[in-house]
């Protein structure tokens, strides 16, 4: 059994997750340190900009909290954690589409804070990558899912399938037809034409 | 932003097919929009959080508690009252007097005029 009195940068996985279980908070702050990288960045992907991003990553990590006793260890914490980001990610786009049904007469605009940069070089690049995120925002959720989980997590296919939960075939089907998909709405880009590039 | 490959160096293997630069730009992409919606310190906000959520648990955990120890008093109580009605309206229908059936269950005594103007008050039988 792993010593769940003191815990530091080097304490391993299944340390900080034993000295969570007995109510030591530092263990908790060192494993959300650890993952709120990969959490965050599933989340915007699936999400986009947004105010509720900071939300989705909270709940994903009240959600591990309370549920970090079924861990059993038969696969990794990333795995655990990411699994948990992804379906967060999915409730609060279907909330999302259930308060476009409530409220039809919303805009969807992309969320835009306001910056203080306006050079040509930041608003050009700006645009393209609202282009890339409306191509992103137009894959069917579950090619979303094998996206990002993918090229931004740089998940493995066998990884991917464990997350999702689907077999190694669909993972790999679901890439072909997501990026096919990206590339083709982005070749449509009145900016993608302009520079000849993918983007 | 650190990622674990560099797309450009990484062999793409049979199930890839991707373009290194659509890769690219959409970590850039998913970067900056994390930049614009993220607020400061994350994990110092989840703590508090959980913190908070514990003690929301805490509360409801405490209010389920407190409702299943009134639940037999509520059961009592609702039986005494029950009891109490049946016995006004059995003791009620001994009167002569018309009463309605909200007077007989809540046992309020007949008012007339003539009782009412009378001034032997401990006049009984």
């Amino acid at each position: 059994m792993a010593s769940v009195s003191k815990v530091d940068a080097l304490s391993t996985e299944e340390q900080l997750i034993a000295a969570t279980l007995q109510g030591n908070d530092d263990a908790f702050r060192r494993i959300v340190d650890r993952y709120m990288d990969e959490v965050s960045r599933t989340v915007t992907g699936m999400l986009g900009a947004g105010p509720e991003i900071d939300d989705v990553v909270q709940e994903v990590f009240i959600k591990l909290h309370r549920s970090l006793h079924t861990f059993r260890g038969d696969a990794a914490l990333k795995t655990f954690i990411i699994r948990m980001a992804i379906n967060k990610s999915l409730d609060a786009l279907r909330k999302r589409k259930r308060m476009r049904w409530l409220q039809p007469w919303a805009h969807d605009d992309p969320w835009e804070p306001p910056s203080e940069e306006t050079s040509d070089a930041h608003l050009t690049q700006q645009e393209d990558y609202v282009h890339l995120r409306r191509a992103v925002d137009q894959l069917p959720e579950g090619q979303r899912a094998v996206v990002i989980l993918r090229l931004l997590e740089e998940c493995s296919t066998e990884e991917t399938a464990l997350i999702l939960n689907i077999p190694y075939g669909t993972v790999l089907s679901r890439l072909k037809r997501g990026v096919d998909k990206l590339k083709k709405h982005i070749e449509t880009t009145p900016e993608s034409r302009r520079s000849g590039g993918a983007l | 932003m650190s990622y674990k490959n560099d797309v450009t160096a990484r062999k793409e293997g049979p199930d890839q097919g991707l373009s290194p630069d659509l890769v690219n730009d959409l970590r850039r992409m998913v970067d900056d929009e994390r930049a614009r919606s993220m607020m400061s310190m994350p994990s110092e906000r989840v703590m508090r959080a959980i913190r908070a959520s514990i003690a929301a648990q805490r509360a409801t955990f405490l209010e389920r508690e407190l409702v299943s120890w009134f639940r037999p008093v509520l059961a009592l109580g609702v039986m005494v009252i029950m009891m109490l009605a049946v016995y006004n309206f059995d003791l009620s229908r001994q009167n002569d007097h018309p009463q309605t059936p909200a007077e007989m269950v809540l046992g309020l005594q007949p008012v007339t005029v003539a009782a009412a103007y009378d001034i032997e008050f401990d006049h009984h039988d």
